[in-house]
């Protein structure tokens, strides 16, 4: 590496920080920009300044914005009554896509997770609770994950938000569309059958 | 070497890369042994649900081509799943609080028949809706300490050994550096541990001494729970030299009344 001039071991070095990028895949991808046009090479460098300089988190939703309140917090016409739970501003963008939900978003920020060290105090559970005394949320729809710690943050905020008023739910898990009953493990097929509905 | 098959709990399982996961198993042919799950974060087909927290699964592996690698597994099939832990904060903080325990703790391919067999029956207990989640969590503590040869002494007074029977009433010290009940008479404690009256050390020894079965059985004080929980606990953080994270996270959510 040392045979390239500073200014491009140094673009190589940058890159081989990003995760999953060795110095060999940093080193094509520093030749390949070297090879492009100047726009291009200006384009992708300011991308990066805006991007780290407006993203920031929404105050009322905690998901990745860059207006606070972001866009789906600020738009009258979705769902005022329904907020989902999501430990990452990634699922809201996964349920975003499926174009299921109308409603608003809360992002905990993570789950529950004792091994790690991570407690309620450091989620965003006390700032959905102070939500929810707001007065206008009747229903929270919790889409934490299904393993084991994402089961029992969910547990978790039941509890928290008993007695509160608001009608608490949570999302069926299930054999995926397109699955193989007989290659489906026991504990989904478990839920499946204790979340089925009337045909 | 040729692939293994055994049982196996899951206690920790972290991200690798993109796609893959390092699940770190209790095995019962090998004791705790980490392996390489690839592509169980792309697709859910080849492992399913069988990868999860503290489940109780038949699993295969064996060494990659790659020398000084972690092993690959190859198969994961859920045998037990406990279903009623995962749905419970508390029980998923006290399965937690066992498998840090024993991750800590355990050498790497070293088989522990006795304190896998004590896992499982820890957790299917845990799962019991039937069972007192804190009863379990000081019989899992009790039998651990005694199989890793921690023995907390409590029958008689480290120093001078006189009989707990002889004591009186009042308060009994428990000294972490030394292992045991310090009696008031010798006095001091190096490393001073919850104190205890001598009630609840006896429900304490009578509960070290039956079977699981029996033992599940006994009625406790709640003096004898909350503080031989406490004891149990704090010797188990001194000789770990530190505490649990999952300890730290109990106790908070103890705090909270959960
Ligand atoms: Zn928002
Ligand atoms: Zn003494």
């Amino acid at each position: 590496m040392s045979f390239y001039p500073p200014s491009l071991v140094n673009l190589i070095k940058q890159l081989s920080k990003l995760p999953g990028i060795g110095e060999k895949t940093a080193e094509r991808l520093a030749l390949h920009i070297l090879r492009g046009s100047v726009k291009d090479a200006q384009a992708l460098a300011e991308s990066i300044s805006e991007a780290k300089e407006t993203v920031r988190l929404c105050s009322v939703c905690y998901g990745l914005a860059d207006s606070d309140p972001c866009h789906i917090c600020r738009d009258a016409t979705r769902d005022q009554d329904v907020v989902c739970v999501v430990e990452q501003g990634t699922d809201m963008v996964a349920l975003e896509k499926s174009g299921a939900f109308k409603g608003r978003y809360h992002v905990l920020q993570g789950c529950l997770s004792p091994m790690n060290g991570v407690g309620p105090d450091n989620l965003r559970i006390r700032e959905l609770v102070e939500r929810l005394k707001k007065g206008k949320i009747k229903e929270v729809v919790v889409a934490t994950g299904t393993s084991v710690e994402g089961e029992s943050t969910a547990n978790y905020l039941r509890q928290v938000l008993e007695g509160s008023g608001v009608k608490v739910t949570r999302i069926a898990s299930g054999v995926p569309i397109g699955g193989d009953l007989k290659y489906t493990d026991a504990l989904t097929l478990k839920r499946a059958l204790d979340s089925r509905h009337c045909l | 070497m040729p692939p293994v098959t055994t049982s196996a709990v899951i206690l920790r399982s972290i991200e690798y890369g993109d796609f893959d996961l390092i699940v770190t198993f209790f095995t019962q042919a090998q004791g705790k042994r980490a392996a390489l799950a690839k592509n169980a974060r792309k697709s859910f087909k080849r492992f399913g649900g069988a990868l999860e927290l503290f489940s109780k699964v038949s699993i295969v592996y064996a060494h990659g081509k790659k020398k000084g690698g972690l092993p690959l597994l190859s198969e994961s099939n859920l045998e037990q799943h406990f279903s009623n832990i995962r749905m419970d904060i508390h029980k998923t903080a006290l399965a937690s609080l066992w498998a840090e325990t024993i991750y800590s703790w355990a050498e790497e391919e070293q088989a522990q028949e006795e304190i896998f067999q004590l896992l499982i029956r820890s957790l299917e207990n845990l799962d019991d809706e039937k069972v007192d989640r804190d009863k379990v969590n000081i019989l899992f503590l009790l039998r651990f300490l005694a199989l890793a040869g921690l023995t907390p002494s409590l029958d008689q007074c480290v120093l001078c050994c006189r009989s707990l029977e002889d004591w009186g009433q009042g308060g009994i010290c428990f000294d972490h550096a030394r292992g045991g009940i310090v009696c008031p008479k010798c006095g001091v404690c190096l490393a001073p541990g919850p104190v205890l009256s001598v009630g609840a050390v006896k429900q304490l020894l009578w509960l070290n001494k039956g079977d699981l079965a029996a033992a599940g059985r006994m009625k406790l004080s709640r003096e004898a729970m909350d503080r031989g929980r406490d004891l149990l606990e704090s010797f188990l953080a001194y000789h770990l030299g530190r505490e649990p994270k999952s300890l730290r996270f109990l106790k908070d959510l103890r705090r909270r009344h959960f």
